[in-house]
């Protein structure tokens, strides 16, 4: 049997142990994951001074509700969905603007467009154009950004975290992209794809 | 900045935050202040998502299958081969009110639905569309069977409680509706005699002198003793000009 703290254990692998009981196992899942989340809440809770609060709360959650996990399915997107949904509520608390709660999109079935691989020097575009334009976007776009571009989630894994079918990924993803080149310079250009200069 | 300075500083910047929420929550579980909800709670909470989706699938099948046999049921059915008239009445007449429930249960479903692990990785229009379907499938079975017959026969007979009013006075004619059946009693060149179902509560009931619609041959009258269907404004004198006239088979009758 591995070791709680091998590092070749999977994160649902671990998830089982705690699941049996070993409550010290948890601290795995959270340095594995403490890092993504906390980049999440910060980027995503944009002018929130109580970001290690709520992420703290993501966790507390994790661990309360880790008992309903499907150790068959990936973690990755089931903590992220706790994430979301905490994140959302912080916000929802926090914010006088109201949270659009019904998307269109998810109305009718999209097809799907998976981006291309980028060329190298897209990256550092990228990471200017995000750091100039996510703020002012709206809180459903720049979760979307994200979660494609700084937390490198495949659109998949984002369906599955935000409950939204691909196709609502794949338009809701070119729609705040469009978003975001209205709030840069027009020498900015447009991201194509996950970077990891946020990790 | 290169991309590993930016890191190493953002790695710096949460290191102290990080490390402290990792103590924190450690804390609070090692210490037994925060519990692992157990897994009775999750099934429990699966088993009743299940039953109440399976019931509200049940309530929607019933509806709509409700929905078609009132309509098969009253006649309102034929209005729409009579015509623009005809159809305009079928409009009018129709149980928009169960329709607006059923609509309302059909996203109550879908919402419910999207609980489920597969539910929400199929867009609103997909998932309602696959809900209405296996509703539709389930309704025909119903109305395959005397089900809504025998609870119209009890409603009419010994009386049905909460939902007796929707199936009374079905198979009763509704001047005020401009819709009437009945057996035919006699029968002339160009009319005809019409008993018509009434609501029982109706003291006296009243014979009606039907005129066949304009334009139609007298080889289109009803002979002694069929059950018709007749879509027509009722006049002075018990007489309804008819706009629309329809013999009813054996198994409409039965409704």
């Amino acid at each position: 049997m591995l070791a709680p703290n091998d590092i070749s254990m999977s994160d649902e692998e671990v998830a089982v142990l705690v699941q049996k009981g070993q409550k010290e196992s948890f601290g795995i899942l959270m340095d594995r994951y403490e890092r993504k989340l906390f980049s999440y809440g910060k980027k995503f809770l944009t002018g929130q001074d109580n970001i290690e609060d709520v992420v703290q709360e993501v966790f507390i959650k994790t661990y309360q509700n880790i008992q309903s996990f499907d150790a068959s399915q990936k973690f990755s997107p089931w903590i992220y969905r706790i994430a979301h949904n905490t994140f959302v509520n912080a916000l929802r608390k926090n914010s006088k603007s109201p949270i659009r709660f019904f998307d269109f999109d998810t109305f009718i079935a999209h097809p799907v467009y998976e981006d291309a691989m980028p060329a190298e020097k897209e990256q550092k575009r990228l990471r200017d154009l995000i750091d100039q334009g996510l703020d002012k976007l709206s809180a459903d776009y720049r979760e979307i950004i994200i979660l494609y571009y700084i937390q490198n989630l495949t659109y998949k894994e984002i369906a599955d975290i935000l409950h939204i079918p691909i196709g609502t990924v794949s338009v809701r993803l070119l729609r705040a992209r469009n978003e975001l080149k209205k709030h840069v310079p027009d020498e900015q250009s447009e991201p194509h794809e996950p970077n990891e200069f946020y990790e | 900045m290169n991309k590993a300075s930016h890191t190493n500083q953002m790695n710096f910047m949460n290191e102290n935050e990080n490390k402290n929420i990792r103590s924190q929550v450690l804390e609070k579980i090692t210490s037994g202040k925060i519990n692992m909800t157990p897994r009775f709670y999750f099934v429990l909470k699966i088993v009743a998502l299940v039953v109440v989706v399976l019931l509200t699938l049940m309530v929607s099948s019933l509806l709509i299958s409700f929905i078609i046999f009132s309509l098969m049921a009253s006649g309102r059915l034929v209005l729409l081969g009579f015509g623009a008239r005809g159809f305009l009445n079928f409009f009018l007449l129709f149980p928009w009110l169960l329709l607006v429930v059923e609509i309302l249960l059909l996203i109550a479903l879908e919402r419910l639905l999207k609980h489920f692990r597969l539910g929400y990785r199929s867009s609103f229009s997909t998932l309602i569309a696959v809900i209405l379907c296996m509703s539709l499938v389930i309704s025909v079975v119903i109305n395959s069977t005397s089900f809504h017959r025998m609870l119209q026969d009890r409603a009419e007979k010994s009386g049905l409680p909460l939902v007796g009013d929707y199936y009374r006075g079905l198979r009763r004619s509704q001047p005020n509706e401009e819709i009437f059946r009945g057996v035919v009693s006699d029968v002339s060149t160009s009319s005809f005699v019409l008993n018509p179902q009434l609501d029982s509560d109706d003291a006296v009931i009243p014979k009606y002198i039907v005129f066949l619609p304009a334009g139609s041959a007298s080889s289109s009258l009803p002979l002694a003793g069929d059950t018709v269907f007749v879509a027509g404004q009722l006049r002075a004198g018990n007489t309804i000009q008819a706009y629309g006239l329809q013999k009813l088979s054996n198994s409409s009758v039965s409704y």
